[in-house]
């Protein structure tokens, strides 16, 4: 289904029009006379110094092997070029020879064949060694690199070689004629007979895979396949559909200015989330800025909130999501999902909502940024998959890995390492508790309530026990002032875990704080007071569990949060007392 | 043509993890949404096979949601050869990842007919039928039955009436073209995979007749 997902929607956006032909930026145009002479090289980069793009013959399929393009290739091909030529292996030579004359050889048969003089013209150009060395020549050693695309104009014309008509009538019947070669079998994407793919085109810029490309489809170890079927056989998928979704998600996950993947979110380190809809670009742009904003995105986004999600036209239309992770010359599937736009819409704004804490904005976050904020400060800890679970749930609505609730808590236990984005890691952290708080699947009758922002009438232990906590600290903080670590940094992991060993003491230590603090301190004996009421009287219980755990810490940050809005209302209404 | 007259069996069969893959994706295996039919026939001939049948199978009913899992395992890059003793799994193997299938419930419908040529004198239909159900009540097997793959076993037992499918009633869902079975048996010919249009009805798989599926375009 995956497949046939990826091939309907590279068809219906065009990317397979084309099968023999892709457009490349061709960087130089060599130049020969109609006798095959040199005459000039001739760059072709724009003002942003790429070269332009043009249609030419689909290149073959490379790694360590020789296959050369019709026409257009690089210096390796057309010019017998290596970088490192003094100081070549033994076999450097022989391999140069052999790529020179794999790109010659179709350009012979082709002058042969169709008495073409451009074809011609290239092909004595191509057998003189010394024409040859007048293009290197032309410009300075260190420039050449070896990746420069080069395609031929002959005499005076404006379009290069590869594109007469004669030429293109002969690569295309040559491709069909190699296309004929091949075993043909209905194909299992399309449903169609067609020529099997031995091998499939390599996916470009997925994480942890060869950058030189990987295989989606392979079979490349002999456990691999079935019944001494060999390669592309033990999954008939025709050469179209192979190229189709190849192209599609090399579409997809191609690098653009603004993003790492044009319509993908990278998930932690090792694997991308791509996904398309068989609605509109720009329904999938859309989602994208949701799941994945760009720092231009959020600026948008505190203009217009949740803007966009409404239920639209195309609702029904159906959306695919596929994490892909390489794993060095494959790359694989970690995770696939089916759905309708409108269910994603729905699911992604419950998402939102379940993130949203204290009086923060209601805009999205970017995945990367909440999984950093409870990763290990070194990197480690979170189990790779982690971010492709909590992003596969969150599509699908479902409840988070438990592992999330874990980590983040294992974070609050910790002094913070920096002040600076101190209160918001603390939210980052304390929203994700709540979101996996409140899809957490439970045995029991009633859900779990968790609300936004602060909730005097939650008489749950947990929750008030962590508004307590916070009220202890502020307390500690109007009498002291400048601490090297409070008690948040003492205690608020075992004051979460074991409220029994700590909390005594600490109401024992609040006492001479109040005495301390002064008015504030006054103010807010008084909230204490109002906290301990929801509690039953001198008893602490012993040991909190994972998920009262993170009630604490919810508690505890809506309690806070609380302190913060109250202080700035406050400070606001002076200020406006002050200019009036 | 393979005759279908034969008694129809209602097998459940469930496990807490299965892996039906797809041949496009078994490098780095990801499962079809739903049992495969060679799978089913997998099940059932652990309990009762002989040279001389072939199972055909119906129907198999999804009885739980459909829900995902992903792992990833060690595991060798040969295939099992016989005659090789010095083999070494710690260098040949491969990291490989798995989207399998959890919390499975399938409710497989099947029968089986003789095969001509194959069949002796003293065997008959009736006798293997009930041998089958006799096996099936008590549990026996020839080997463990699997959900796709050999470690993920299975709890096979005779289906009690009455059990739903969980997306009953929803209507038809494609499943995309979906592996049927090897072709063993065209004299001289290669095995070759084959595949036929998959839909769940009401939660239901219908699985065509095998001569339709090799007839070419179903």
């Amino acid at each position: 289904m995956m497949l046939t997902a990826l091939n309907d929607f590279a068809r219906e956006r065009g990317l397979t029009d084309d099968p023999l032909y892709e457009t490349k930026p061709v960087d130089f145009f060599i130049r020969v006379s109609a006798a095959g002479k040199f005459v000039s090289l001739e760059s072709t980069a724009g003002e942003d110094g790429r070269g332009k793009p043009l249609s030419i013959p689909r290149l073959p399929q490379r790694s360590v092997n020789i296959a050369a393009g019709f026409f257009a290739d690089n210096p390796k091909y057309v010019l017998a070029y290596e970088k490192d030529a003094p100081k070549a292996k033994a076999g450097g030579v022989e391999k140069r020879v052999a790529r020179l004359d794999a790109f010659l050889k179709p350009v012979r048969e082709v002058a042969v064949e169709t008495k073409d003089p451009e074809a011609r013209a290239v092909e004595s150009f191509l057998t003189s060694e010394a024409e040859r060395r007048k293009v290197l020549a032309a410009r300075d050693e260190d420039e050449w690199t070896g990746s420069e695309l080069l395609a031929f104009v002959v005499g005076d014309a404006t379009t290069p070689v590869h594109q007469n008509p004669a030429i293109r009538a002969c690569w295309e019947r040559r491709s069909g004629e190699k296309r004929a070669l091949g075993r043909t079998a209905r194909c299992l994407v399309t449903g169609l007979e067609g020529v099997v793919a031995l091998t499939h085109p390599k996916l470009k810029n997925v994480p942890e895979a060869q950058s030189s490309g990987a295989s989606l489809v392979s079979f490349n170890a002999p456990a691999f396949s079935s019944h001494g079927l060999e390669q592309g056989d033990n999954a008939p998928i025709s050469q179209e559909a192979a190229l189709g979704y190849v192209l599609a998600l090399n579409d997809m996950l191609r690098r653009t200015e603004q993003r790492r993947f044009r319509q993908g979110i990278q998930l932690g380190d090792g694997s991308v989330l791509v996904f398309w809809t068989r609605a509109s670009p720009s329904e999938e742009s859309l989602l994208l800025s949701w799941m994945d904003p760009t720092e231009e995105d959020l600026q948008r986004f505190t203009e217009s909130p949740l803007h966009g999600l409404q239920p639209g036209a195309l609702d029904d239309r159906a959306f695919y999501a596929v994490t892909l992770t390489g794993n060095a010359g494959r790359v694989a599937v970690r995770d696939w999902f089916e759905s309708r736009v409108g269910e994603v819409k729905r699911n992604i704004r419950r998402y939102f909502d379940d993130l949203r804490i204290g009086n923060a904005p209601a805009g999205p976050t970017p995945i990367y940024r909440l999984l950093n904020a409870v990763e290990a400060p070194s990197g480690r800890g979170l189990s790779p998959d982690v971010a492709t679970r909590m992003v596969g749930a969150a599509l699908r609505g479902l409840h988070f890995p438990r592992q999330l609730l874990t980590s983040a808590l294992d974070r609050l236990r910790l002094p913070p390492a920096d002040d600076r984005f101190e209160r918001e890691q603390l939210r980052l952290r304390v929203a994700l508790i709540k979101a996996t708080l409140l899809r957490l699947p439970r045995s029991g009758t009633t859900p779990l309530e968790v609300t936004v922002s602060l909730d005097k009438n939650n008489a749950s232990q947990p929750y008030v026990l962590g508004r307590l906590f916070a009220v202890l600290e502020r307390l500690q903080g109007a009498a002291l002032k400048d601490l090297n670590a409070t008690i948040r940094d003492r205690y608020f992991g075992a004051a979460s875990r074991n409220p029994v060993t700590v909390f005594p003491r600490l109401l024992q230590l609040s006492v001479h704080h109040a005495s301390k603090a002064g008015e504030n301190g006054r103010w807010l004996e008084r909230t204490k007071g109002e906290v301990m009421a929801l509690l039953p009287p001198e008893r602490f219980p012993r040991v909190l569990g994972l998920e009262d755990q993170g009630l604490f810490a919810v508690g505890y940050y809506h309690q806070r949060e609380a302190f913060f809005t109250k202080r700035e209302t406050a400070a606001s209404a002076e200020s406006d007392a002050a200019s009036s | 043509m393979a005759s279908t007259t034969g008694r129809r069996f209602r097998v459940r069969a469930r496990g807490p993890v299965a892996c039906f893959t797809r041949p496009e994706m078994k490098a780095e295996r990801v499962s079809y949404e739903v049992m495969t039919p060679s799978a089913a026939r997998g099940v059932l001939e652990a309990i009762l096979w002989k040279p001389a049948i072939r199972w055909h199978i119906h129907e198999i009913a999804v009885l739980a949601p459909v829900k995902w899992t992903s792992f990833r395992r060690n595991e060798v890059n040969s295939r099992a050869t016989v005659g090789r003793f010095d083999y070494a799994a710690d260098e040949d193997r491969a990291q490989r990842n798995t989207v399998a299938l959890r919390d499975v419930d399938y409710v497989i419908t099947a029968s089986f007919t003789l095969l001509p040529g194959k069949a002796g004198p003293e065997d008959n239909a009736r006798k293997f039928e009930d041998m089958f159900e006799r096996r099936l009540e008590r549990g026996q097997f020839f080997h463990a039955p699997y959900l796709g793959c050999r470690e993920f076993a299975a709890r096979v037992e005779p289906a009690e009436d009455g059990l739903l499918p969980h997306e009953a009633g929803s209507g038809r869902r494609p499943l995309g073209l979906m592996f049927y079975d090897f072709v063993f048996d065209v004299p001289g010919a290669p095995v070759r995979p084959e595949f036929f249009q998959a839909f769940l009805e009401d939660g239901v798989l219908h699985v065509p007749p095998r001569a339709q599926v090799l007839g070419g375009d179903s």
